[in-house]
């Protein structure tokens, strides 16, 4: 017997259902389907903004540690945008500073966010397997996963 | 960091492009027997594909949408930046004026220096540059910076209501299919026994 399965194309996630119709999808099931699949949507794009942040965070590392090793009088070209304003040293290092922190703080809220949408993800994982079984695929698909 | 998805200010309305809701199905076999749809799960299921594939199109807008808000936050960021920048320095009163590297063409540089400055020209799209005040400059990409993460906020709610009637569409046509399948089982199986 041939069964229809859902692939959610945009997500990373295949949640396909095989329901084998003896087990009734009630509303409130369905929300909590909806909700999963909403989380994960969330989840992955805030992998993806993680993946800029961090970058950029180690971006900036990389220049404070290269901006140690210059020589104190000459000017620093500081990146504005799509020009270069010449600064002393301290304003250059003071700039990335600021910079720094402020992605530290963007970072920690986003995996604080990301966390908490794991937790709840889990919580309604447990819940719908529990009603579903192996008719529902809560799974990330492997060959997607990093 | 994203702003939280904005609610529609009506609350009748559950997405600000008017998206709409897709049919929850509680019971397939009863919807099935309706006499709108008569049994024919093939129509049934070409319907539901329609609404799926709209959604979808709907879907991938406005994550285009998303993603040019996303790259344009942070241009805006950088001007208001720069214009700050330029405010602190026509402050001081030694200001001998901005020494900086200017891109002429990608991979090219001049030096410069920008003297001292009131005003600042901002391109406003469209072919069209004004000259604004640094003070007017300021107020005006703050002003944009915030209608920008409103509007963020607006598509991702739009994006989250979208979600749901996707994967709503989505169980609706595996129950629907499934249904149909155990009825050709039963049928078959019917058919068997008499012979």
């Amino acid at each position: 017997m041939r069964h229809f399965e859902i692939k959610h194309i945009s997500g990373i996630m295949s949640s396909s259902v095989q329901s084998d119709s003896d087990v009734h999808i009630s509303r409130i099931d369905q929300t909590k389907i909806n909700e999963f699949a909403r989380m994960n949507a969330r989840l992955n794009d805030l992998k993806e903004l993680i993946k800029v942040k961090e970058n950029d965070l180690r971006n900036l590392e990389d220049a404070v540690d290269e901006i140690a090793l210059l020589d104190d009088a000459d000017p620093v070209p500081y990146s504005y945008g799509e020009i270069f304003v010449s600064c002393s040293l301290d304003e250059a290092n003071g700039l990335l500073e600021k910079d720094k922190s402020r992605l530290t703080d963007e970072l920690k809220l986003m995996k604080s966010e990301a966390g908490s949408l794991l937790e709840t993800m889990s919580d309604l994982k447990t819940h719908l397997y529990a009603k579903f079984g192996d008719n529902i695929n809560l799974e990330p698909d492997p060959e997607d996963d990093d | 960091m994203d702003p939280p998805p904005t609610r529609p200010e009506d609350p009748e309305k559950k997405s600000h492009a008017g998206i709409p809701e897709a049919e929850f199905v509680e019971d397939v076999d009863a919807y099935m027997n309706h006499p709108d749809h008569d049994r024919k799960s093939e129509d049934v299921l070409k319907q539901f594909d329609e609404m799926h594939s709209k959604y979808r199109f709907m879907e991938l807008n406005l994550t285009q949408k998303k993603r040019k808000l996303r790259v344009q936050l942070p241009d805006l960021e950088k001007s208001l930046e720069l214009v700050k920048k330029l405010k602190e320095e026509s402050a001081k009163k030694s200001g001998n004026g901005l020494p900086a590297h200017f891109l002429i063409s990608e991979q090219l540089f001049a030096k410069a220096t920008i003297p001292p400055t009131k005003t600042v020209c901002l391109w406003l799209g469209a072919n069209v540059m004004l000259e604004y005040t640094l003070e007017d400059a300021e107020a005006l990409l703050t002003q944009n910076m915030t209608v920008a993460k409103k509007n963020l906020g607006i598509i991702q709610h739009d994006l989250d209501f979208l979600k749901d009637q996707i994967t709503t569409t989505e169980v609706n046509m595996a129950r629907v299919y499934n249904w149909d399948v155990k009825r050709r089982q039963a049928a078959k199986a019917a058919g068997d026994a008499i012979q």
